[in-house]
């Protein structure tokens, strides 16, 4: 079809979902396609809102249970029942992925490890900071449906990795200077910033013999819920994954941070002071797709793409958790 | 002889009967067929959405209760969102216009294609499925749309169009 008759076709269509909107029946035309499509919009009147279904699934869920204290016996009953979760890598995902990963080298010495098309305008780039990697997708397309990461990044000096993420761009984090270079009351020297695409940096330098955490990368992917969804997500990461949470800080009853295992994998998790904050994407690499899904579903999930073998070489499936983040659990089933 | 879609049924509905946080599969499954059942009997959404929640609040309640008794699943829920939606039109007083409450209608070739089409809908790429839901659920104007995704008008009538053709593919594909 031309380009011409598409946007003719466009232009029809919506006047006749207008009309539809208005309160019209769906309109009669002997032209079998644009039939055809108006036959489809007229059903998708009835469409029911995706903020009612999710509503409605939360309210269905039995009260979160009280969670008692973890033996190793029950650690061990409770991750068995899970499939095996090898990885999870943040997804990043903003239109101007190129710029970002400009940022990523100029700060933090990242490598592009590699690059695949993706859609009409858009790429795939997996990147690596240290021994950490990340995905990050790019495009046009993105525009509208972003979707930023919070990450937490040791680095050998904590000042001079802050300076840099300023030259590239970022601002610190917080009012009063509450987010440049300071030593922490949890053994480190860390400076948050924001970089221009939205995303949260966390930099830091851990006192002691090593700058890294220990048990961690170089690269900790960060959970951000806002405050009433802290508990709920916490109870969701444990029910979905087999989540364990193994470093628990709480002030006043709240949940200020957190450090929960999922399988090999380690995130953090704090509570976001900023109502606007976007929830973020995790691509979870796990050797059962489908397992990883209908347990999620069962915890509270909800669908945004059932299990299925895309073309790309992976089985995929995509849900939503209570907080609102995206997880893309895959497994490759074709090699390369 | 039953067919594997009714063991899996089967141990889906026993295993929430178990554990009712094993509900959440069949609310997944069902929701859509119950709410197409129940938005032609009733006169707008918010009725619709007020009786599908209760449906299955009704069903989560008194699913230890549930026995296969030679019907699917489906056709429990259904008889449960008859019995609501006949409740409503008796509170409204017009019980004698109140449509028909066959269970034989959730198993209607209308409803069945709209389940399909709305399951459908939710597997669109993220774009796509943002313009259908702010277009029609939302009922936002092209221009609305194109403003809070920062995209042309001509562009999101793309999205619109592209998703539709997508739809509309995947229903003959579905052959229902």
């Amino acid at each position: 079809m031309s380009d011409r008759s598409d946007r003719a076709l466009s232009e029809q269509l919506d006047q006749a979902i207008d009309t539809m909107l208005a309160g019209a029946a769906h309109t009669a035309s002997a032209d079998a396609t644009f039939a055809a499509l108006s036959e489809i919009a007229g059903t998708l009147r009835d469409l029911p809102d995706a903020r009612f279904k999710a509503r409605v699934s939360r309210e269905l869920q039995p009260e979160f249970p009280r969670r008692t204290p973890m033996t190793a016996t029950s650690i061990e009953s409770n991750v068995s029942t899970f499939a095996v979760i090898l990885t999870i890598t943040p997804f990043v995902c903003i239109p101007e992925a190129d710029k970002l990963i400009e940022f990523m080298k100029h700060t933090f010495d990242a490598e592009e490890s590699g690059r695949h098309p993706h859609g009409p305008d858009g790429f795939v780039a997996s990147v690596r900071i240290g021994d950490s990697d990340l995905i990050v997708m790019g495009g046009e397309s993105l525009r509208g449906t972003e979707c930023p990461a919070a990450l937490h990044v040791y680095v050998k000096d904590c000042d001079t990795t802050y300076q840099r993420a300023l030259d590239a761009g970022a601002v610190p984090l917080g009012s009063a200077g509450t987010g440049e270079p300071a030593d922490r009351p949890y053994g480190e020297r860390a400076a948050f910033v924001s970089d221009s695409f939205g995303n949260y940096w966390f930099i830091a330098t851990r006192f002691g013999p090593d700058y890294i955490g220990i048990g961690l990368g170089h690269v900790t992917p960060s959970l951000l819920p806002s405050n009433t969804k802290v508990r709920p997500l916490i109870d969701f990461l444990e029910r979905a994954f087999g989540a364990r949470v193994e470093g628990l800080y709480e002030n006043a009853g709240r949940i200020v941070h957190a450090f929960i295992r999922i399988g090999e994998a380690m995130l953090e998790m704090g509570e976001a002071d900023e109502t606007g904050l976007r929830p973020f994407g995790f691509y979870m690499h796990t050797d059962d797709v489908d397992a990883v899904y209908r347990s999620a579903i069962a915890a509270g999930a909800t669908s945004i793409l059932a299990p299925g073998d895309q073309p790309f070489g992976e089985r995929l499936a995509i849900f939503q958790d209570p907080a609102g983040n995206r997880w893309f659990a895959a497994k490759r089933i074709v090699a390369g | 002889m039953r067919t594997g879609r009714e063991d899996d049924e089967r141990a889906q509905v026993e295993a929430a009967q178990r554990d009712p946080t094993r509900f959440a599969e069949l609310y997944e499954q069902n929701f859509y067929r119950i709410y197409a059942y129940i938005l032609r009997r009733v006169a707008d959404r918010h009725q619709a959405e007020d009786l599908t929640a209760d449906v299955f609040r009704e069903a989560l309640a008194g699913i230890r209760n549930f026995e296969f008794r030679g019907v699917p699943f489906a056709a429990w829920l259904v008889g449960i969102a008859s019995r609501l939606v006949a409740d409503h039109w008796k509170r409204s007083g017009r019980e004698a216009g109140s449509p028909a409450m066959d269970h034989q209608a959730a198993v209607s070739p209308e409803i069945e294609r709209s389940t399909i089409l709305f399951q459908l809908v939710y597997r669109l790429p993220d774009a796509q499925f943002r313009v259908i839901h702010m277009r029609f659920v939302e009922q936002k104007s092209i221009r609305e749309i194109a403003q809070q995704l920062g995209r042309s008008e001509g562009a999101v009538k793309q999205l619109q169009l592209r998703a539709i053709e997508s739809l509309r593919a995947q229903m003959e594909g579905s052959h229902v």
